[in-house]
């Protein structure tokens, strides 16, 4: 199990994020998204979390956005999330390479 | 002409128990139990960390221990504060609005506290959504939740806080973040009195939120005490939530404190 960790500004604060990430499986073990940002309804950032938990690695971003429809963001967006995990996936694969 | 409950019930000594009561009379709103209510309170030294924030990455959790500084976990989104007695925080519960929530708290309640501070005599202006800075420097942050059923928004106001156990205890944005100069108002505090050159009284602050929001709402405002609905709610939130380290320093949801959640819910239900 790989760890990677990454921390995205966005237009209101940061937004950090933490992924296990599943090897031999390419799927993502777990994921914490943790920051001074404004989901509404709140919830969403546990369900983004739970919804993440198993999804193949290529299949993050997609994921992220489709879980995160109809969710209201104040001061960030999606493609804030998706990229802040995206590179939470990179560091922790690129963490084994190296 | 309308009318606006005001509650100056604060227990600065215990920020949980401060936290617990918060959520309790914004249920209660939400529940249609009580009317509109402003809350105006503080805490003594206290860190208050956001929803989604884990004490550990915003707070120098051993600085905090040795200091003697609490930190207590809020249910609204948003950056970590700190609160002393120099920290005035007001908290609004209102009726679910029929326009857009989110327009409504930040766009229009939040008009409130600006009031507020321009009654003071500050040239305050509304920063990046919910910053009120004066000359670029920031010196109020509110955050705003529409669970419960009710419009709820609260904030701070920085009137002459210990800036210096601030920036000992709140850990500072990774620095990479702060070159590229991102919400920089919203690492740029200052107190109110230092920005204005004056000495300035709690009581002109409790009056000129009252006075703020009443403008906004077009409300007079009545002084009140919590019900005893309330207090039992907050006593519940306190015992099963607010004093707990898996609430403050974990970051679980609300829905991870079931038990919890039904026996709220049964009171605020026994009592409709």
């Amino acid at each position: 199990m790989l760890r990677g960790c990454a921390v995205k500004r966005v237009r209101k604060g940061v937004v950090r994020v933490e992924v296990l990430v599943d090897l031999e499986r390419r799927a993502l073990a777990g994921a914490r998204i943790t920051g001074d940002f404004f989901a509404y309804p709140e919830d969403a950032v546990w369900r983004l979390e739970e919804g993440l938990r198993g999804a193949p690695l290529g299949e993050v971003r997609m994921r992220v956005l489709s879980l995160l429809r109809g969710v209201r963001l104040v001061g960030s967006t999606p493609e804030d999330f998706a990229e802040a995990l995206e590179e939470a996936v990179e560091r922790a694969v690129g963490a084994c390479k190296s | 002409m309308q009318e606006l409950r005001v509650l100056l019930y604060e227990t600065p000594g215990d920020p949980y128990m401060n936290l617990a009561f918060e959520e309790a009379f914004a249920r209660a709103r939400g529940a249609g139990l009580v009317p509109d209510t402003l809350r105006i309170w503080r805490n003594d030294r206290a860190v208050v960390v956001g929803y989604f924030q884990l004490a550990s990455e915003e707070v120098d959790l051993s600085e905090a221990a040795r200091l003697g500084v609490p930190v207590v976990r809020r249910f609204t989104g948003g950056g970590a504060v700190y609160h002393d007695l120099g920290n005035v925080n007001y908290a609004l519960a209102v009726g679910a609005p029929s326009s857009d929530p989110i327009d409504y708290a930040y766009g229009r309640l939040l008009r409130g506290a600006l009031a507020a501070l321009r009654r003071l005599g500050a040239e305050a202006e509304v920063e990046n959504v919910n910053d009120i800075a004066v000359r670029g420097r920031k010196v109020s942050g509110a955050a705003a939740t529409f669970r419960w059923g009710s419009c709820f928004i609260h904030g701070t106001l920085l009137v002459d806080a210990d800036l210096g156990v601030l920036s000992r205890v709140l850990k500072p944005p990774p620095e990479k973040l702060r070159s590229k100069g991102v919400s920089e108002v919203k690492y740029r505090v200052a107190n109110l009195s230092e920005i204005l050159g004056r000495r300035i009284s709690c009581r002109e602050v409790v009056e000129a939120l009252v006075e703020g929001f009443e403008e906004l709402l077009g409300a007079r405002a009545y002084l009140d005490v919590p019900t005893r609905m309330e207090l039992e709610v907050a006593r519940l939130l306190y015992r099963g939530k607010y004093s707990r380290p898996e609430w403050n320093l974990e970051r679980f949801p609300h829905h991870a404190f079931a038990s919890l959640e039904e026996q709220v819910a049964s009171v605020l239900g026994q009592r409709t």
